[in-house]
């Protein structure tokens, strides 16, 4: 585990940044709620763990686990990592798998390889996408089928005039 | 992979009148509904609301677009089939696979190979969604569909693609899809041609 403090810049809370003589002191059970952010400059490999959110905006290489936080690769960032969280926004590049609990955001200068796993997803138009996405959804029953087996492929003619019905 | 494909998509050039209703995008969705944990190809551009569209349908749903492959092979004057290369999947993976209007931009050869290799890739009762454009309105720029509205198809032009189209008669396409069975297909008000295919 690296010691993300020394490598990065620290978003601080507001409250912090108001009066530096009298210091809000955080219970450590409960630490203030920023944001680490890897800069353009900087090259990780290896594994990241935390209890904030991450913003990456230069390279990183190997796994990052931030089970309940939000983790954002930004439009400069390259990231080869599995990475776990509850929300997670790629604007980067990105090969790896995302595990979210929450959701994943694609935007339109993303170019992502690898496989998602969410609970919802949303994609701008125009991002490169070589995925597999599997979002949770509810137990459903097969629907049987009635009748005419479906499989059953029910040939149309195309030279036969069409019914006015089968226009849109 | 290149950024490439970034600036392909003008969302803003909607072809907002010639939308249908896709009857054909209706069907899949009911058998995908029929189908325990469907898995589905989409070799379509990258539109969100597509990816929406089908991933809530799908177990899974792999994301492969064919379109700016394509367009890489051909900006590096490589042969059109060097695409397929990103279509490794293995044998009777999919029970549907989008191929939309992907023939229209291969010629008849490439067109075929890429049909034995869905075939291939498709479950055997497996499902195909083919749309061909309109033979006598040649749209001048590559156009791709987006879902909106439900099962709505909306045009939507690639204008930063090299991609020359190829508009066929319903003859040849139905020859360049023979390893599959046609189950329905309609001609919609903007002449849009839909098919839905299934592997025997």
């Amino acid at each position: 585990m690296l010691n993300m403090r020394k490598m990065m810049k620290q978003e601080d809370s507001p409250e912090q940044k108001t009066d530096p003589s009298h210091p809000i002191v955080t219970p450590a059970a409960e630490p203030a709620e920023g944001k680490t952010i890897i800069g353009e400059k900087i090259t990780i490999e290896g594994d990241i763990r935390g209890q904030e959110n991450l913003v990456i905006e230069g390279s990183m290489k190997g796994k990052i686990e931030l089970e309940k936080h939000q983790v954002k690769v930004g439009p400069k960032g390259r990231v080869e990592a599995q990475i776990l969280a509850e929300n997670v926004t790629i604007s980067g590049h990105l090969v790896g798998n995302i595990y979210a609990s929450g959701k994943v955001r694609i935007t339109k200068e993303a170019n992502f390889s690898g496989e998602i796993k969410a609970k919802s997803i949303s994609v701008e138009d125009g991002a490169y996408l070589k995925a597999i996405i599997e979002l949770e959804r509810e137990t459903k029953k097969v629907i049987p089928t009635i009748g005419k087996a479906t499989s059953e492929p029910e040939k149309i003619h195309m030279n036969q005039p069409m019914a006015a019905g089968k226009k849109n | 992979m290149s950024n490439a494909s970034h600036a392909l998509i003008d969302p803003g050039q909607a072809f907002e009148e010639s939308f249908h209703e896709s009857r054909v995008l209706r069907l899949f969705s009911e058998r995908l509904n029929q189908c325990q944990a469907p898995l589905v190809l989409d070799m379509g551009p990258t539109f969100g609301n597509n990816i929406h569209f089908f991933a809530t349908k799908a177990k899974k749903l792999f994301i492969c677009d064919m379109f700016v492959h394509l367009d890489e092979m051909s900006r590096s004057r490589l042969p059109a089939k060097k695409a397929f290369q990103y279509l490794v999947f293995p044998p009777g993976h999919f029970d549907g696979i989008l191929l939309w209007n992907l023939i229209d931009y291969l010629d008849t050869g490439n067109a075929s190979e890429l049909v034995r290799l869905v075939y291939k890739i498709t479950k055997p009762r497996g499902m195909v969604v083919l749309l061909a454009q309109d033979l006598h309105k040649p749209s001048g720029v590559p156009i791709a569909f987006s879902i909106r509205d439900e099962c709505r198809l909306y045009p939507q032009p690639l204008s930063a693609l090299d991609l020359p189209a190829k508009y066929r008669q319903t003859r040849e396409i139905l020859d360049i899809m023979n390893p599959f069975a046609l189950v329905k297909s309609f001609i919609c008000r903007n002449g849009v041609r839909e098919y839905l295919f299934a592997r025997p």
